[in-house]
């Protein structure tokens, strides 16, 4: 099973843009997620790819075929709605069986080959019921059964677990990655949950503002975000404005950090200092580190399994996440690894 | 925990005002049907008008086989006009729904507007317009597509075409709602099974919508049995529907107890097939 390759596509509607000259290549037999905020283009995206919808430009190829020159009921994708899309009409196990008979498969083969899939998505033994009669999570595994019947080259989900209720996601979750590793299919996965896409992606594209704003695993899209969208979008962070003073240090609130710079900055450029939460260490007295900002402790809030402390440094706010056992008004230090904050342009 | 209250309103009033439509029911309805029913057995005088009689002549005459030709021609007129009227309202009320909703509501409008024209109007503007003296014949001729101005009404054709005009909203309007909940993403789903777009729809939207299909079919099928006047200015005498003979018998013939059999007759067909299409719309649930 080859790469999918996505060839500067855009598309627009009328006079509303939904996706802005998008060019990806996905590795095969992995598990990708679109991430993103609500409108940003991730369904246009997936819907382009099954042939849904045509692009208003650029092309999608998988290897060396070119697939957006095939249509839609030809292409051999899989793919669970965001609604599951069920027939209501049918039981069931036609319902899985639903491609393998428009393909001429005998009645025999389709029930066996419905009863596998039953098996596969834990559901065996109701292949006679009625679709009404399906739990949220049953219908969104019978979806998935259905769409794996034709062994797909491809297996698109659009936010397949937003309908379920957070143990049952969370359990789904694990489940779809398993899944996803026994066949081997190359599986694309929309959310906009980024605990989500972390727990099962092998790669995340990160999307915003009708773009690709970073494609990459997800330790480094967490830990090297690109930019200040993705920064911003994947968990908290704090944001330091700081001046470029020479190739590799900066000034922010007063002080100065030797941190490693992208060559493409200039000397006395703003940037932003982006740190996290997790990796800033408080101290009550002035600790024998080189990267340290003095400030007082403004608000404590316990989260259950962690403390968040916010922190005045100069007129500006940082979040600090750890046990500690200071209070309000406490003057107190901060310091990090420069390692760990990452320079974004501003 | 109890809720003594429950099902049990303590004010009264409710009931009450449940009077007031019963009432009309009893005085509009209920009323005249017994008239007519008790009608139907009376006894007919000639040259005079009736006279209160407990016979079954109108009954014995209304089986007659001419009546039963003209029971039999009301019938397939109204299957005719009901299925090309479907014909023409499935797939126009199936793109409708597709439309943005902003786009439906013009149309929706305009075929609500069409309902509130009578039939009066509505037959004598096609009479108008199939006429030889001012018809689109005429409009024809100017184009030179024509030779001569033709004169298309009465005919059993100008009959269909009215009766297909003025039922064609009430079929839309009928088809409408469960078209637009029909989900888009089931076809599309088929699509990514492999169904080509005629396939899908004959495996998908058309096994959702048959329920919907049908009631329409037997609302219109009822409606053109009821209409007197689109056939009577419309069609020939041998096109007339069973509604025109009740006139014809009622009116003209001074025939009030044969025009209430035959009614009586009409009206149980009527209501035969209204009682079919309330079990359709339940076992589709
Ligand atoms: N069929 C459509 N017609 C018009 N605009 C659309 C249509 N589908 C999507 N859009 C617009 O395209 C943008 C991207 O939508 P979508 O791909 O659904 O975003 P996401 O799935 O990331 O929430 C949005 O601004 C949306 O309003
Ligand atoms: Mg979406």
């Amino acid at each position: 099973m080859p790469n999918l390759i996505i060839q500067a596509i855009s598309k627009r509607f009328g006079q509303t843009v939904a996706l802005e000259d998008v060019s990806l290549t996905l590795p095969e037999a992995k598990l990708i997620c679109f991430l993103g905020p609500s409108g940003c283009g991730k369904t246009t995206l997936l819907r382009l790819i099954a042939g849904l919808e045509q692009a208003s430009s650029g092309k999608i190829f998988l290897g060396e075929t070119e697939l957006s020159a095939i249509a839609a009921h030809k292409r051999n994708i899989g793919m669970v709605f965001q609604s599951f899309a069920l027939f209501p009409h049918l039981n069931v196990a036609n319902n899985i069986a639903y491609g393998l008979k428009i393909r001429g498969v005998d009645k025999l083969t389709r029930l066996k080959r419905a009863e596998e899939l039953l098996e596969l998505v834990q559901l065996s033994g109701l292949g006679k019921r009625h679709i009404s009669q399906l739990s949220g999570g049953q219908r969104q595994r019978i979806a998935m059964a259905r769409a794996l019947a034709l062994e797909p080259d491809l297996f698109l989900l659009d936010e397949p677990l937003s309908a379920l209720d957070a143990k049952l996601r969370e359990a789904m979750q694990v489940e779809l990655k398993l899944l996803q590793q026994r066949l081997g299919i190359t599986t694309i996965v929309v959310t906009h949950d980024q605990q989500e896409a972390m727990t099962m992606a092998d790669v995340i594209v990160v999307m915003g503002e009708n773009r690709v704003q970073q494609i990459g695993a997800p330790l480094e899209i967490y830990h090297k975000p690109k930019n200040r969208f993705v920064a911003d979008f994947i968990g908290s962070n704090n944001f330091i404005p700081a001046l470029v003073k020479d190739t590799q240090s900066v000034s922010a609130l007063g002080s100065i950090f030797e941190i490693a710079l992208p060559k493409s900055l200039k000397v006395g450029a703003q940037v932003a200092l982006s740190i996290r939460p997790e990796k800033l260490q408080l101290y009550s007295s002035e600790p024998p580190k080189s990267s340290k900002l003095a400030g007082t402790i403004k608000f404590i809030r316990d989260l259950g399994s962690t403390v968040e402390t916010f922190v005045e440094v100069a007129g500006h706010e940082l979040s600090v996440k750890g046990i500690q056992h200071l209070a309000t008004g406490d003057k107190v230090w901060l310091s990090f690894d420069p390692a760990d904050a990452v320079i974004l342009e501003v | 925990m109890n809720h003594p209250s429950y099902g049990k309103p303590k004010n009264r009033w409710p009931y009450f005002l449940l009077t007031y439509p019963a009432i009309m029911i009893l005085l509009l309805f209920f009323v005249p049907l017994c008239i007519m029913f008790a009608l139907s057995f009376f006894k007919r005088i000639q040259s005079a008008f009736f006279e209160p009689a407990f016979v079954f002549e109108n009954y014995v005459r209304a089986f007659s086989t001419f009546f039963l030709q003209r029971i039999g021609v009301s019938l397939w007129v109204a299957a005719v006009a009901a299925f090309i009227c479907l014909l023409i309202a499935f797939p126009f009320t199936f793109f409708l729904s597709r439309l943005r909703r902003s786009r439906q509501v013009p149309y929706l409008v305009l075929l609500i507007s069409i309902l509130s024209l009578s039939e009066v109007i509505i037959a004598f503007s096609w009479s108008l317009l199939l006429s030889k003296t001012s018809g689109i014949s005429n409009l024809l001729v100017a184009l030179k597509l024509l030779d001569a101005p033709v004169s298309w009404a009465p005919g059993f054709v100008a009959m269909l075409s009215a009766l297909v005009y003025i039922s064609l909203p009430l079929a839309i309007i009928v088809l409408y709602p469960s078209l637009s909940r029909l989900d888009v993403s089931l076809t599309e789903a088929a699509t990514t099974l492999g169904a080509s777009p005629i396939v899908s729809f004959f495996n998908v939207v058309l096994p959702n919508v048959r329920q919907a299909l049908l009631t329409t079919f037997i609302l219109v099928f009822i409606f053109v049995l009821g209409s007197y006047l689109i056939p009577q200015v419309l069609g020939r005498p041998e096109h007339w529907t069973l509604p025109v003979h009740i006139t014809d018998q009622a009116l003209l013939k001074s025939n009030m107890p044969l025009a209430a059999a035959l009614a009586m007759l009409l009206l149980i067909a009527s209501a035969g097939l209204s009682l079919l299409t309330l079990r359709l719309g339940r076992s589709q649930l």
